[in-house]
Order: C-alpha cells, then structure tokens, then sequence
C-alpha cells in the first residue's frame, strides 16, 4: 500500500507540467504586439483603385492621389520596420519561459540559426514593481558567456497589462560591433528608438532613425496616431536627391472609410517652406490639389476635403 | 452411491435425528454433575469468504457468519460483549479469538458460571485444514484446542468442504474429506461439534437463498422452524435434526449431489443444550393456529430468504424475525400468495393470511435477486455529464483553473478482484469561456479539460439501489486560448488523484442511472507549488452487459 502511494505521489509530481501562469502571461503582455505598433491604413478593396502604380505623370482631379501613394509607401516601410522588432518578440512569445523567478522571465538562449547564424539569442523580463517592466533582448556568439544588449526597453502597464506605454531600444551599431548581420538600411543606423501608447486615445507609435555619421540628417522620425473610431495619422521625413527639396516632411491622415488628407512641407531645399496640400476620397482619387509653390496648381474644392475628427486640416 | 430422491432423504432425516437424540440421551444419563451457577455463553462466529489459491471466492460466507451472530446475539443467548464476529481474518486471528473467549470463559467458571462456548466456521476448507485465505488451520489441531477449551460446553459448527463442480460449491479442489465429524473417539468432554456435509461431499451455496443450505437452514431453524415442540425454544437436538432434513432435501437434486451434515458428540451429560429461546421476547412474526398448513418464505427487502416456516395447520407457530420488513411469500400448487410485513422492536405481529395477494409464478415480486449475475464478472459502459467546481478563485478574481462543465464516458470491469471490487477506465472533455483578470491583465480565455483516469470501487449490487465508493488516478490535461489577446496558449497537465463515492439506481436488468461525486486533489506548480482540488457530481446511465 505503501508503495501504491508513493507511486501515485511521485507520479503527480512528475507529470505535472505545462506553461499555465497567470504570471508569464503579465510579463508577456509587456511585450508589444504587432497589432499595436502596426499603422491601419485603409486600402484599396477589389476592384477598386490600386494607390500605387496607376498614377499618370499630371496631377488631376480624379486621378490616384500621389499623397495616398506616399503615405501607403511610409506606411509599409513603418510597418517593415516593425515587423523587425516583433519578429524577434513574437519567436519568443511562441515558447514558455526558460527561467522564472520571483520577479523576472527569461526566454532562451536559444540559438537563432535563421536570422543570426552562430549567435544565440535570450530574452529577459524584469518587473521592477508591479506596473513596470524592464525588456532586454540580447545576443551572443555561440559558445561565448556573456550577452550583449541589442534590444532594450521598458513597458510601464496602465489598467490593464496589456495596454500601457512602452518604449524599444534598437542598437544596431552595437549589433553590429557584436558581428550580427544586417540589411542595407541598417547600415546606415546607429540606432532605433521605438515608443508606443496604448492605453489611451490616440494611441501613438513613434520612431526615431539616428544615422550613422556623415549623412544629411542625423535623424529621421516616424509617428502614427490612431483614433478609436479608426481614424489614423502619419507623419514621417524622407530625404531626396532633388536640390529644390532635399528633406520633405509628409503629414496625412484618414477617416476609416480611406477618404482623407495631407500636406508635404519642404523642410530643407530651394523650396524650403512650400507645401502642397492634397485631399483623396474614400478611393483614393484626388478631389483637391493646393500647391505654394511658383507655378504651384490649384485644383478642385477645398470642401471636398473630409474632416478627420480629432486631427486638424494640415 | 448417490441419494437424490427425496423419500430416501426423508428415511436419511429419521435416522439422523435418531442418532442425534440417542447420542444426546446417553450423554445426558451419563451426566455425573449438575451446573451450579447461572448460564454465560459466548460466541466466536467467523466467516471467510477467501480460501488462498486455487480456490474459488464464495459469495456467502461471511453473510452467513454475520447471520448467525446476529441470532445468537439476539435469542441465542449471547451478550454483544461476548460475541466476536471475525469476517475474512486469517488463522492467527481466529485462534487468537479463541484464546480470549476461554480467558473469558474461564474467568466465568471461577466466579460459579456455568459457561458454553459456541464456535461457528463458514469458509473454505481442504487438506485436512480450514482455509482461512492464505492462512490454514489443521481441523485436528482446532479440534483438540476446543477438547480442551475451559468452557463446561463447546458447540462447533463449521460449513466448510472442499471441491466445487457445476454448482458453486466451497472450495474447488478435490482434497481429503473434513474429518472433524469422523472421530467420535477422542476423549475430551462437553464438545458438541456439527458439520454441514459429509466427508466425501461438498457444502452448497444458493444464489435463491442468498446463503449455503446449511447455515442457511440452520438460522431458520433457530429462529422458530426448527422448534418441533413448540415452546418457544429450540434446542441443539432440533436445530440440527432440522438443519439436516432441510438440508439433504434441498440438496438431493442439485448437480453437485446431496449433503449430509454431520455430528460428532462428546459430551459428558450436560443435556440438550437450548440455543435460542424466544420463548418471552415476544418479537417477530407469529403464524396463528387458523393460518393455513405450507412452507411460509420471509424474504428481506433485497430478495433473499430470511427464514422459512413448514406451517400445520391448527398450530401456532412463531419466527423470531428481527425487525424489520418482510415479504411473506406461500408457494401453492398453481400460484404464490404475498404479503409484507413490518416488525418493530419489541412488537409481535401477527400475519393475516388472507391479506396476502394472489400472484402468478411468473410475477413474482420477490423472486429474489440473481445475486450470481449480480456477482458476476462484467463489464459495463456509461455516459457522463457533470460539473467540475474548482476549489480556487473565479478566473475573473485571479484564480488558475474555471470549474466547467463536463461530458464523459466510462467502462468499468466489475468483480474484477472479486465480489464487489471493479476497475474502470473513463473520459472527460469539458469546457467553459470566461474573462482571466489577475488585477494587472484582463483577457478572455477559451478553457478546455481532458481527463483520463482509472477507477477502483467496491460496490454492494445487492439491492436495488447500489451505493459504491472507489479511489481514482486521473491524467487531466488542461488548456486555455486567448483568443484576440495576442497571447500564446497555455496548457498544464497532471496526475490527480481521488475518490469517489456514488449511488446507482437500477432501473432494468442492464441499464441504470446514478449520481456520483469525486473529490480530487490537484497540484499546480508553474508559477509556483499550490494545492487546489475540485469536486465533480455528475449524472451517470449506465449499461451492464451480464448474461
């Protein structure tokens, strides 16, 4: 009998496992997803008109609308972007943690043949108290002791863990140091720094580009705003090649039906300070054209504009 | 050669009771000393229904040991302070037993009582030995132990044989024959000893009478049947004259052939000695002189015969049932006649015959339970629905495991380790939605449970009604989702163990419902080590597939 109960005993002692914790899954929610930090623009449906690659070279009312286009453009290398980030969160989020203790997690090291062949990779989640959380996604050369920090950052939760205000550390320039590849943008960084909110309205993503040395701008911001009705803005900086206008900043905006507005602002050029206001309906045609510019065109009806409710005119 | 017809029983039964009376008689004019002090008797009644290996388990044994305690606790005579009921306890048991009743008797006779010691053995019996489950006990060594027992009488009654054949009978191996009632020549005094077949025979159970023939017989006779000259007492020399009679005629056809009980006298005249007297307890059920002459069968509320009465007409007969409620049951040519009575403490009742109701053989209502299916090794299936409530926190309070609904099935294997104990296998699936709120995180959960287990229960399938009560080792493997939460799925799974304890109300040969409960204990240990349990009562049909 006796030897029937400590089977039994030992049994469930042995066999009791799994990843149920109510713990892990606040720590979890400390890391963003990517349904949080992606921007929604609304896009085309079928049938419809594609915002990209049917735009005639003259501007006309009814046509494609160029700022639509540039702004679908920003919005997927935003998202790209993004994706890099959670890419290296959500390979984690798919495994239990390696290690708990009372006030932190850790995922790994696992070994990250994919992406970073011969270096592995570990997560770490400290809770500093019970609303704020210490991110760090670090590397190391396989067979090495020590990990270097790449991704660092801390998620402070609000009502509920899930939606809080976090902020991400990207160093690509000690990434690099530390021999992990990189595409070409990546060259070109030192540094991203990502910051999201998301327990209030607007939620708002932003990033910030730190180039490396030795190019025209030392940074480059991104920012997404997001109202509850699905309303949503961008506003991001690109540099061109053209003297006229060498740094352009693009603000737009949008209702949820697709239908919405924007303003390119020469920042730096022969054409610093003039700015070209465009409005598109919900299929992205162009219904107002307004530009400050010598020999600038004016067209349509400012009325035909939408008003994005929480967003000003640009 | 074998006597199976019943005029050669009846001619058997005369020179029994012939032999018995005379054996008696001589005793009793050799009696050379008179009892001086009051009567204390004590009893020592065991029942074994295991025999070790190579036997078959009876069914009966220790129903029959706790039949007769009962009697001779109650108009045998014998104070409960004085009777030990041993029920399936090995040889070392029983004689230790044994050696307490005769400090007792012993200490008795010191302060002027007379004593008798009354020693009852149902079981397994072969070799020579009683077969106490594993433990055996030469019937030689027994016997010279109760020659020399400090009681002025010993009475030792053992329902015992060897081999069993077509018909369940005790034992099942061929072996010498039970030798104790074949030595009529030792030398002790006052030892009184009746067997319940003859050496070459085998002692029969019935599945009708819920017992074996003799002891069977033997209570009937000591509640009132066997009290031939009506004085409300039945002395050791009527008890067994009746025990035999009804014995080898209740045998004669059987396939295992008829049993003649036996007797072994060494008494030194201490007289008949009166086992039961109900003669001023004025409890149970008299049979008035105008009732009509026949066999009366009293049968309990599960089925089984309790006693019998061969009724004459124009005598008052009485049976000093206990209380209790009884069908009567009068076996006529073309019909029965049923009744039922109720025997309160202390109350005689007095049967009305023609209140009983004329029924057809064939709707009998108390035909008596087919305790050998019942018994039977078989295997049932079953479906479940249940609750499972988790003795933890709701998950909208920062609990870890939802109480849920739950589906299942089952199949248990019954009488797989003999009578009453069955092992099973089963299946849970359950499920329920909620909201997981630990203060800081608030996300809908999709829960899911799959549990297999294997139960061990013990179950008394003698009435109706069927209580059991069994241990169970469960495997439960648990998951949750967060569906729209962007949180990874979570699973746990462990051994969990518990019991169980349920009543089964049958409701046709096969099938069944019943309400069962189990109680679990659950072990967490994620996070960190927590100790939870649930308790699930679910509603059970079930389907038995017996012969």
């Amino acid at each position: 009998m006796n030897k029937i109960a400590l089977v039994t005993f030992v049994s469930v002692v042995a066999v009791s496992c799994g990843t149920w914790s109510n713990e892990d899954l606040q720590y979890l929610s400390a890391l963003p997803t990517k349904d949080q930090l992606t921007t929604k623009l609304p896009t085309a449906t079928a049938g419809g008109l594609s915002g990209e690659g049917t735009r005639r070279d003259a501007l006309g009312l009814g046509e494609p609308s160029q700022l639509y286009k540039d702004t679908k453009g920003a919005s997927n290398d935003f998202n790209g972007i993004v994706d890099g980030f959670i890419s290296v969160i959500d390979f984690v989020r798919s495994f239990p943690p390696s290690t708990r203790t009372d006030n932190s997690r850790i995922w790994g090291p696992y070994e990250d043949k994919q992406n970073q062949p011969g270096f592995e990779l570990q997560v770490v989640i400290t809770r500093v108290d019970p609303k704020n959380f210490a991110i760090q996604i670090q590397y190391r050369k396989t067979g090495t002791e020590a990990f270097t920090d790449v991704i660092t950052g801390g998620f402070t939760a609000s009502s509920t863990a899930k939606k809080g205000q976090g902020a991400l550390t990207w160093d690509l320039k000690g990434a690099r140091a530390l021999g992990l590849k990189g595409d070409e943008t990546a060259k070109t960084l030192e540094k991203l720094e990502l910051g999201y909110i998301t327990d209030m309205f607007p939620i708002q993503v932003n990033m910030v580009f730190t180039l490396i040395p030795g190019q025209a701008v030392s940074k480059l911001d991104y920012g997404y705003l997001e109202l509850a009705n699905k309303s949503g803005r961008i506003g991001f900086r690109t540099l061109q090649a053209d003297p006229n206008v060498t740094q352009l900043d693009t603000v737009s905006q949008w209702l949820a039906s697709g239908a919405g507005n924007g303003i390119y602002t020469v920042v730096e050029g022969n054409y610093k300070g003039a700015t070209h206001v465009e409005c598109w309906d919900a299929a992205f045609k162009t219904v107002f054209v307004n530009e400050t510019w010598p020999g600038g065109a004016k067209l349509g009806d400012p009325k035909d504009c939408v008003t994005v409710d929480g967003f000003p005119l640009p | 050669m074998i006597r199976s017809s019943r005029e050669k029983s009846r001619d058997e039964n005369a020179c029994a009771r012939l032999a018995f009376a005379l054996t008696v008689l001589v005793a009793t004019l050799a009696s050379a000393q008179e009892p001086t002090g009051p009567l204390r008797r004590f009893a020592l009644v065991a029942g074994n229904d295991e025999g070790g290996s190579g036997t078959r388990e009876l069914l009966y044994a220790r129903d029959d040991a706790k039949k007769l305690h009962a009697i001779l606790t109650r108009v045998g005579g014998v104070r409960d302070a004085d009777a030990m009921l041993l029920l399936n306890q090995d040889a070392d048991d029983l004689l230790t037993a044994l050696g307490e009743l005769e400090r007792r008797a012993k200490d008795a006779r010191a302060n002027g009582e007379r004593t008798t010691i009354f020693f009852y053995y149902s079981g397994h019996a072969k070799d020579g030995a009683l077969q106490l489950g594993k433990s055996k006990l030469p019937m030689e060594s027994l016997k010279a132990r109760l020659a020399q027992s400090p009681a002025d009488m010993r009475v030792a009654v053992f329902d015992a044989c060897r081999s069993g054949t077509m018909t369940r009978t005790k034992g099942v191996r061929r072996a010498p024959a039970f030798e104790v009632e074949n030595d009529t020549t030792r030398a002790a005094k006052g030892l009184v000893i009746l067997t319940s077949s003859a050496s070459d025979e085998d002692s029969q159970e019935s599945d009708a009478i819920g017992g074996s023939y003799f002891s069977h017989h033997l209570a009937s006779g000591l509640l009132g049947d066997a009290d031939r000259s009506g004085d409300g007492k039945v002395s050791l020399g009527e008890a067994y004259a009746y025990a035999y009679e009804k014995t080898v005629a209740d045998t004669a056809e059987s396939a295992a052939g008829a049993q003649h009980p036996t007797f072994s006298f060494d008494l030194a005249g201490n007289g008949d000695l009166v086992l039961t007297d109900f003669a001023d307890r004025k409890e149970g059920l008299k049979f008035p002189a105008e009732a009509p002459a026949g066999t009366y069968f009293l049968v309990d509320p599960k089925g089984f015969v309790v006693a019998e009465l061969s009724k004459v007409l124009g005598t008052e007969r009485l049976v000093a049932l206990a209380p209790g409620r009884y069908f009567v049951k009068r076996r006529l040519a073309d019909r029965l006649r049923i009744g039922e009575v109720s025997v309160a403490v202390g109350q005689l009742v007095v049967l009305d015959e023609p209140s009983l109701k004329n029924v057809a053989f064939a709707d009998d209502p108390v035909k008596g339970v087919e305790r050998n299916q019942l018994y039977q090794r078989h295997w049932s299936i079953g479906a479940t629905g249940s609750y499972q409530y988790v003795f933890d926190a709701p998950l909208s309070q920062g609990g870890y495991f939802p109480s849920s609904p739950v589906l299942g099935i089952d199949s248990t294997f019954h009488n797989a380790f003999g009578k009453g104990f069955g092992v099973g296998i089963d299946g849970l699936y359950g499920f329920s939605n909620g909201i997981l709120n630990t203060g800081a995180l608030s996300v809908p959960y999709r829960y899911t449970l799959l549990s297999v287990g294997s139960t061990v229960i013990y179950e008394w399938p003698d009435g109706r009604w069927v209580p059991y009560l069994g241990i169970r080792l469960g495997l439960n493997i648990m998951g949750r989702e967060f569906p729209g939460a962007g949180l990874p799925a979570q699973n746990f799974q462990t051994f969990s163990p518990g019991a169980v304890v349920g009543l089964k109300l049958r409701i046709s040969k096969s099938f069944s419902i019943s309400v069962r409960g189990r109680l679990h204990y659950l072990l967490y240990n994620v996070d960190a080590v927590r100790n939870f349990g649930y308790f699930e009562m679910a509603s059970v049909l079930n389907y038995e597939f017996r012969d």
